[in-house]
């Protein structure tokens, strides 16, 4: 068979059009082999790009190579080339983001604006994420859409918004006289009838779309129905007070007080560790303090966290360090490199180097 | 609005479409549905950036018009200038094949799936520009596939393809079944002054 070339064989088709290669991986393959839509997306036109299925987002990445690879088209028992490659695109997977830019956050329903509107669709369309993957961590975010306009619910609001639906529900099997299990009744709930309830008894009437997005988020649905998840209520229940009260609060008060600020007839357990990330303790008192607010430079955190507290147990620092400890290594093995780590009776601790 | 869509539509047809042997009339090849086709070489092939003035009869023959395909070109008319640079020959058995490169260069390869498979995507920064995976040259099941193929002949000398050294090879015909979906590797060098 003859071998044709054109003379410059160019990737550049023409001045707007050009070719690349991209492996693909199983994903992609099998969304190609069934006709599905993919998307090529990024988070502004400097960010790099993704390349989404409907329910993966993999990042794209250059890979140069010295080899001369012709793309050649055959035609008649011969073959030409008319492109050629010294790079090909690679797909690594990614976490997925959502590109909260310009997003208002609500703190009230009175404040619902018709300025600078910006749809729940237009935020997809601007985040490296694949739609299955953005209905998961919409709710994650607080983000909903209100009068086609969307809004990243201010944490109150939405703890505001779940006391009335606890209350709501609380109030309903309390009533129907399963008052002795309502924390196993909450295990296990019809989704329809906790929004009828809700939406019977719900003393601030919440639009339907904030009630389902605080739903998605602090309940998981099975076979055997809609559990509230306690673990999530608490930390936000807590993660609240805490930040409310600048003062320090005793360990021991800390939990009665929570206790007080939840729903009537709300027992969850309640777990100092449910707030990792969120909270210091020091001497029998504990105050808020937020994991990202620290350097996402290891030795310019460390140095921080050291600062706040010379001395640390080793389970105390492992929520502030988990983000930089990249590769997943054991906490204790990972911060050797950083830290004094010592043992001393059954507890391991962690101080500065010098 | 940094989001496009991709159509899949060509690259599903040409990995879906089961492989076909071809007509006895037609030398052997590995390609797509779309007849794509992947040709790998280690190191470079320079070609003139133009058409050479003054070539003799012999000479002109080896020139000729390209016209892009369906494929990529959409339905524009793309024409380059084309050049005859070789010859690709390959074994009844599909496993070898030989890169003929003027008159004195012989670059051995084999016939080689493609793992992971490539895509071949077009993408268009025109805002009403159309971004769609065209093909897909895949690696399926042993050597022969069902759709793609690379031919990727390794370590060839460079051979520079000068305006006045170019291939200058005869086309004999070859009988061989056509398959789909294999690639080719070239990895010896193998400089013979033999014209082939």
């Amino acid at each position: 068979m003859d071998l044709y070339s054109v003379l410059e064989p160019n990737q550049q088709l023409t001045d707007t059009k050009s070719l690349k290669l991209v492996e693909l991986n199983s994903e992609v393959l099998q969304a190609i082999e069934k006709k599905a839509e993919l998307r090529l997306k990024s988070a502004t036109t400097k960010d790099y790009p993704v390349l989404v299925t409907a329910s993966k987002t993999f990042k794209i990445r250059q890979k140069n190579h010295s080899n001369c690879v012709l793309l050649l088209s055959e035609h008649n028992g011969a073959a030409s080339s008319y492109a050629r490659f010294s790079n090909e695109l690679v797909l690594a997977t990614t976490e997925p983001t959502i590109n909260l830019h310009g997003i208002s956050i609500l703190t009230k329903l009175s404040e619902l604006t018709n300025k600078n509107r910006v749809s729940l669709a237009s935020v997809f369309e601007n985040s490296p994420v694949s739609e299955e993957e953005f209905a998961r961590l919409r709710p994650e975010l607080n983000l909903v859409e209100l009068e086609g306009n969307a809004y990243v619910l201010h944490e109150e609001l939405v703890r505001d918004c779940l006391s009335s639906i606890l209350r709501a529900v609380i109030e309903e099997l309390v009533e129907s006289g399963d008052e002795m299990n309502i924390m196993t009744r909450l295990q296990k709930l019809n989704k329809q009838w906790v929004l009828d309830v809700v939406e019977k008894r719900q003393d601030e009437s919440y639009p339907p779309e904030i009630v389902q997005t605080v739903l998605a988020k602090f309940t998981r649905e099975s076979d055997r129905g809609l559990a509230f998840l306690n673990e999530k209520v608490v930390r936000l229940y807590g993660v609240l007070l805490l930040k409310t009260n600048a003062e320090k609060m005793k360990e021991d008060d800390f939990a009665l007080n929570l206790k007080l600020t939840m729903p009537f007839n709300y027992h969850p357990d309640i777990k100092l560790e449910y707030l990792d990330g969120n909270f210091i303790t020091e001497n029998g008192f504990i105050r808020y303090f937020a994991e990202s607010d620290l350097s996402e430079n290891p030795i310019e955190r460390i140095s921080e966290l050291f600062k706040l507290k010379k001395e640390w147990k080793l389970e105390e620092i492992e929520p502030f360090v988990a983000r930089i400890n990249t590769k997943k290594i054991k906490t204790d093995k990972f911060l050797l490199k950083y830290a004094k780590v010592r043992r001393v009776g059954k507890q391991t601790v962690v101080c500065a180097k010098t | 609005m940094p989001s496009r869509r991709v159509s899949t539509e060509k690259a599903s047809d040409s990995v879906n479409a089961p492989t076909q042997p071809v007509p006895d009339d037609l030398p052997s090849i590995v390609c797509t549905k779309w007849g794509s086709m992947l040709l790998e070489i280690q190191g470079e092939l320079n070609l003139p950036p133009s058409k050479p003035q003054g070539l003799n009869e012999q000479e002109e023959k080896l020139f000729t018009k390209f016209a892009y395909p369906d494929l990529v070109a959409d339905s524009e008319l793309l024409v380059r200038d084309a050049v005859k640079f070789g010859r690709l020959e390959i074994e009844r058995d599909m496993k070898r094949a030989t890169l003929y490169v003027s008159t004195s260069q012989r670059l051995v390869g084999t016939v080689e799936t493609i793992d992971p498979p490539l895509g071949l995507l077009k993408t268009d920064v025109d805002e009403a520009g159309k971004c769609e995976f065209v093909d897909v040259k895949s690696q399926t099941r042993g050597r022969w596939c069902r759709a793609g193929d690379v031919i990727d002949s390794t370590n060839v000398k460079r051979g520079r393809i000068g305006d006045r050294d170019l291939a200058r090879a005869n086309l004999t015909e070859h009988m061989y079944i056509r398959r789909s979906g294999s690639c080719l590797l070239c990895t010896d060098i193998v400089t013979s002054s033999d014209p082939p």
